[in-house]
């Protein structure tokens, strides 16, 4: 008899969102590198344009980006309970217990992980700061765009009004470090889900593709 | 001394109706107006008195001066001088000591509310503004006198604008530009030099319709400053087809690439030195071989640093390192630190807690 | 004994100003300052040395 029962934790939305956002942080960090330091010296033929094209792809998933990552923002208070806000900042007695809970286990001073069906505390937190790290990103590449292009409603909404608190440069050099973060935040998070599938064994790396985990008898 | 028109002294001077003309039309091309502008910009000059300009020095290298004083041939650089009646200018004006003060001080008197005052050079503030005395009197003082009673403020070169140089970190003398000591329109001719074929464009401007051209938000005129230098290139196809200089002197920089690499900032500047360029339309920065350092923007000198680098540095990192190779260390850091973490977890790793449920 | 002050001094760059002491028609003593101070030399500091020039040449503009 089987003791096992799955569980449906990811939404559509929230799968669909989070691939957008893998895919499209992977284009606009391979194209967003060349345009901050081309390192392709292009064939002599005049038909090849790198740069331009680059830019165009980096423009394109940067839309695809924006709109995913603000559907998620706006899925945060529509979806289900583990796609929910709260998932993201630990407001409840229960999540700062899981919170550290977690972080006792991580840091090999707890022998088991929490139970938390959906996201682990940290993983919420964690994911709280890269969504503000996302909108940064959205925002000085609106800012850049308002710049090069001497205006533009849509880019002086999206990033106009970044220039009024912060210099130019700045908001490029930031624009430029926050994409090593993220790919720390890449690092980390790949691992982490890697390891807690292991350690948990609940079909948690196919969840994401399928939506649902597995859960044993206790739950 | 300033009775006959601008018209009359040209001729004076020995400028010919056709280069007269031909400067009206130039003029009007500077501005961005229509042909159907230059009669009555030719009418205004033949008509209206030479206007009274009060040139006035404070923390500066005097390189706007010699921007408009730079002209190999008659040209409009020159025409600057006749077509304005210049009273007070401290680099080539005969009277000096009390003369000169004496002379200043006629012109704000007399020709209250009638003069244009040109500024050049930032205004330092720091103890009082004692950093910059002239004939005794402290700049700030002098500059709001003398600003309170002209028709017209025109601050030209990025230190009058914006601090410019002196105001770079750390700002030793707390320079600011004459709009902070001010206040109200004051026309930002910013640019280091500015280029005088704007500021000639400005006074054209002013005499002929009355009022001051369109300003961006920085206060300096649309026409000379409102597109991106990155847009308006001439190296901008080797931009977008990838070829860029890498070093000073290779194959690229002989073949007139694009400076991106080299650490050009005119993807965040504005001013048409592409369409007008320098020393009367011979040249440019960029199509001498050099980037543009954004010159005409306020803080280049801190915004656009490094000049030879694409972006500026990690702030407490030292000028040699940059974002990449901070990035590229600390996610190094992340990954050895990562699986550090994973061997850990595999060696100690007990019977996990699923594996108590093994009941089937 | 005279006191003799000129400033602004006119057709240089820069600011200067020259005070004198006369007697019997006979300048006996002077001293001359520069009126205006920016401290280039501080902003320099810190900075990358390829750099240098381009704040250097903004010494004078002559």
């Amino acid at each position: 008899m089987a003791t096992t029962h799955r569980e449906y934790i990811w939404e559509i939305p929230v799968r669909i969102t989070h691939w957008i956002n893998a895919i499209s942080i992977v284009v606009l960090s391979v194209t967003g590198f060349y345009i901050g330091s081309p390192f392709w010296d292009s064939p002599n033929s005049d038909s090849v344009l790198p740069m331009a094209l680059m830019r165009f792809i980096h423009f394109v998933a940067a839309y695809a980006f924006t709109a995913s990552v603000l559907f998620r923002i706006y899925w945060m208070f529509v979806g289900n309970k583990y796609a929910r806000w709260n998932q993201f900042i630990p407001l409840s007695t229960e999540r700062i217990v899981n919170f550290i809970q977690c972080a006792l286990f991580y840091g090999f001073m707890r022998k088991e992980i929490p139970h938390s069906p959906g996201h682990t505390a940290i993983a919420g937190v964690s994911y709280s700061i890269i969504f503000l790290i996302f909108l940064y990103e959205i925002a000085s590449g609106f800012a850049l765009l308002y710049v090069a292009n001497g205006g533009g409603a849509i880019y002086n909404i999206g990033g106009g009004w970044l220039l009024r608190i912060m210099d130019l440069g700045t908001i490029r050099m930031l624009h430029h470090v926050f994409m090593w973060v993220i790919w720390i935040f890449v690092i980390i998070h790949v691992y982490i889900s890697w390891h807690n599938d292991i350690i948990e064994r609940n079909g948690l790396m196919s969840s994401i593709f399928s939506g649902y985990k597995f859960f044993g008898k206790h739950h | 001394m300033s009775e006959e028109s601008i018209y009359e002294s040209l001729l004076r001077k020995g400028v010919s109706r056709r280069d007269f003309l031909k400067f009206c039309s130039t003029s009007a091309m500077i501005l961005g107006l229509s042909s159907s502008t230059v009669p009555k910009i030719a009418e205004a000059l033949e008509k209206k008195e030479r206007p009274s300009v009060v040139w006035l020095h404070f923390s500066e290298c005097t390189g706007d001066s010699e921007s408009v004083l730079r002209a190999s041939k008659p040209s409009i650089a020159q025409v600057i001088l006749d077509i304005v009646s210049l009273e007070y200018h401290e680099t080539i004006m005969a009277p000096s000591g009390h003369a000169a003060e004496k002379s200043l001080k006629d012109i704000i008197t007399k020709k209250k509310g009638k003069y244009i005052a040109v500024y050049e050079g930032a205004v330092p503030t720091a103890d009082g503004g004692v950093y910059c005395f002239i004939g005794g009197h402290k700049a700030i003082d002098i500059c709001k006198e003398v600003g309170s009673g002209a028709m017209a403020n025109i601050a030209v070169g990025n230190c009058a604008c914006f601090g410019g140089i002196p105001a770079a970190n750390p700002n030793p003398t707390k320079c600011v530009g004459i709009k902070d000591i001010l206040g109200g329109t004051v026309v930002n001719l910013a640019g280091c030099p500015m280029n005088a074929e704007n500021f000639t464009a400005v006074v054209v401007h002013f005499v002929t319709f009355g009022t001051l051209p369109a300003l961006d938000k920085h206060g300096r005129p649309l026409f000379a400053y409102g597109k991106c230098i990155h847009n308006n290139c001439e190296r901008r196809p080797h931009f977008d087809q990838g070829q860029f200089v890498r070093q000073w002197g290779d194959m690229g920089h002989r073949l007139g690439w694009c400076l991106y690499e080299m650490g050009c900032k005119g993807p965040m500047a504005y001013q048409n030195c592409p369409t007008i360029r320098w020393n009367e339309g011979t040249s440019w920065p960029v199509q001498a071989g050099h980037p543009c350092i954004a010159c005409a923007s306020p803080n280049n000198w801190d915004d656009a640093y490094p000049f030879y680098k694409r972006m500026e540095g990690v702030p407490g990192v030292g000028w040699q390192a940059n974002a990449d190779k901070v990035g590229l260390g600390i996610a190094a850091a992340t990954a050895a630190a990562v699986a550090a973490h994973g061997i850990i977890r595999a060696a100690t790793r007990g019977k996990g807690p699923s594996d108590k449920e093994e009941g089937h | 004994m005279a006191k003799l002050v000129v400033d602004p001094v006119t057709r240089i760059e820069g600011h200067m100003r020259v005070e004198a002491k006369v007697e019997g028609g006979k300048i006996v003593d002077a001293w001359v300052s520069g009126t205006m101070w920016r401290g280039i030399e501080t902003i320099l500091k810190g900075r990358d040395p390829r750099d240098a020039w381009l704040f250097v040449s903004r010494v004078c503009g002559v």
